[in-house]
């Protein structure tokens, strides 16, 4: 159990009731014991009494407008002041805006990104499908249902594709 | 461009936004929200109404010129009343000379404080130890005075006294132990002449 000099060391912490639980047990029982300790605490139970009573009310009446009066003199650093005529000139409609024009920038730029591979594959394979002479077989054409897979012919009047898992062989008719 | 009209009981944080913008009613309601209570701190420190009040004015302005280097995760009254301390702590240096005690040097005050004085105050009336916790009050440093008077009379606790005063909260404990025996051995010594 606690004794006198260890709860005296205590004790002002135990009337503002911050001490550990343990501790608050171990003082209050010391103190229902001792006179003198309880004594202490009474003390400081009137200490705190007569600060209240004995420190004075302020007068608010007219504080704030002293103040603002204060803050309307004051000279502030130059971008301080800058960035606040800004505000109040331009406001918040204009950071919206901004902000959107930034997000409509950013999105624009990332479909490019994704989109331009593709862009740049299907006018690669539309300038190699065109044939340079009509008796050259011809590839088929985009959009059609035939699926060329590849163009064997080592004579120039035949040409060979698949349509689906259809094998097509093209003859040139030559005639009688 | 026109302001809009601030709502009653409106957000801090958005009061904060707008005095941070140049809206002077905005920081005019964070004024009126905490004028009694950076004025009780002044007090605290200074003990006298004249220059608290002063000293809480300026509190203000400071505010409102460093409200763009004010950190919105942190409490801004916690910022204020630091602001508040700081200056008060600092004019009563400038007005007088007070030994800090620190350390040793301060635990073997605060044993022989304790240690002297086991009567209680008994019957004294309560005017005069009014009157007498008043004197006493003023033979304290700035530092012990305001962690008195910001607990006794401001209310608030020892993590909110250790915020506001920047110091470790077992300073705040060792501070206010010191602070209430100093006053209860001016008193008894009083007593006893």
């Amino acid at each position: 159990m606690a004794d006198c000099a260890q709860v005296r060391q205590l004790v002002s912490s135990f009337q503002d009731a911050e001490l550990e639980p343990p501790q608050m047990q171990q003082v209050a029982y010391h103190l229902g014991t001792c006179a003198d300790c309880g004594g202490i605490v009474k003390d400081y139970t009137d200490i705190a009494a007569a600060l209240r009573e004995t420190t004075p009310q302020p007068d608010l009446e007219g504080f704030t407008a002293r103040v603002l009066t204060r803050v309307e003199s004051l000279r502030l650093p130059l971008r301080v002041r800058l960035g606040r005529l800004l505000d109040a000139m331009v406001g918040e409609r204009l950071t919206a805006w901004l902000a959107l024009g930034s997000t409509a920038m950013a999105a624009a730029a990332l479909t490019a990104v994704l989109v331009a591979p593709y862009i740049y594959r299907s006018i690669g394979q539309a300038g190699s499908g065109q044939a340079s002479t009509p008796n050259e077989p011809q590839l088929a054409m985009a959009g059609s249902e035939a699926g060329m897979t590849s163009l064997e012919s080592h004579f120039p009047s035949v040409a060979v594709w698949s349509e689906g898992e259809t094998p097509v062989i093209w003859v040139l008719d030559q005639g009688p | 461009m026109r302001r809009s009209a601030i709502r009653p009981g409106a957000d801090e944080t958005e009061l904060i936004e707008r005095a941070r913008k140049g809206d002077r009613q905005a920081f005019a309601v964070l004024v009126e929200r905490y004028q009694r209570r950076v004025i009780g701190i002044a007090m605290a420190v200074v003990h006298n109404q004249d220059d608290a009040m002063e000293l809480a004015q300026e509190t203000f302005i400071r505010a409102y010129e460093h409200l763009p280097k004010f950190e919105s995760r942190s409490s801004f009254s916690t910022w204020l009343y630091r602001i508040a301390a700081n200056l008060a702590i600092d004019w009563r240096r400038r007005q007088g000379h007070h030994v800090v005690l620190h350390g040793e040097e301060a635990e073997a005050e605060i044993r022989k404080v304790a240690s002297d004085t086991t009567d209680s105050f008994g019957a004294i009336a309560r005017g005069e130890l009014a009157e007498s916790v008043k004197t006493a009050l003023e033979g304290l440093t700035p530092e012990h005075r305001a962690v008195i008077l910001l607990r006794e009379v401001e209310g608030l606790s020892y993590d909110e006294i250790a915020d506001v005063l920047n110091v470790p909260r077992g300073t705040v404990m060792s501070r206010l132990h010191y602070a209430r025996n100093r006053i209860r051995a001016i008193i008894k010594d009083a007593k006893l002449e």
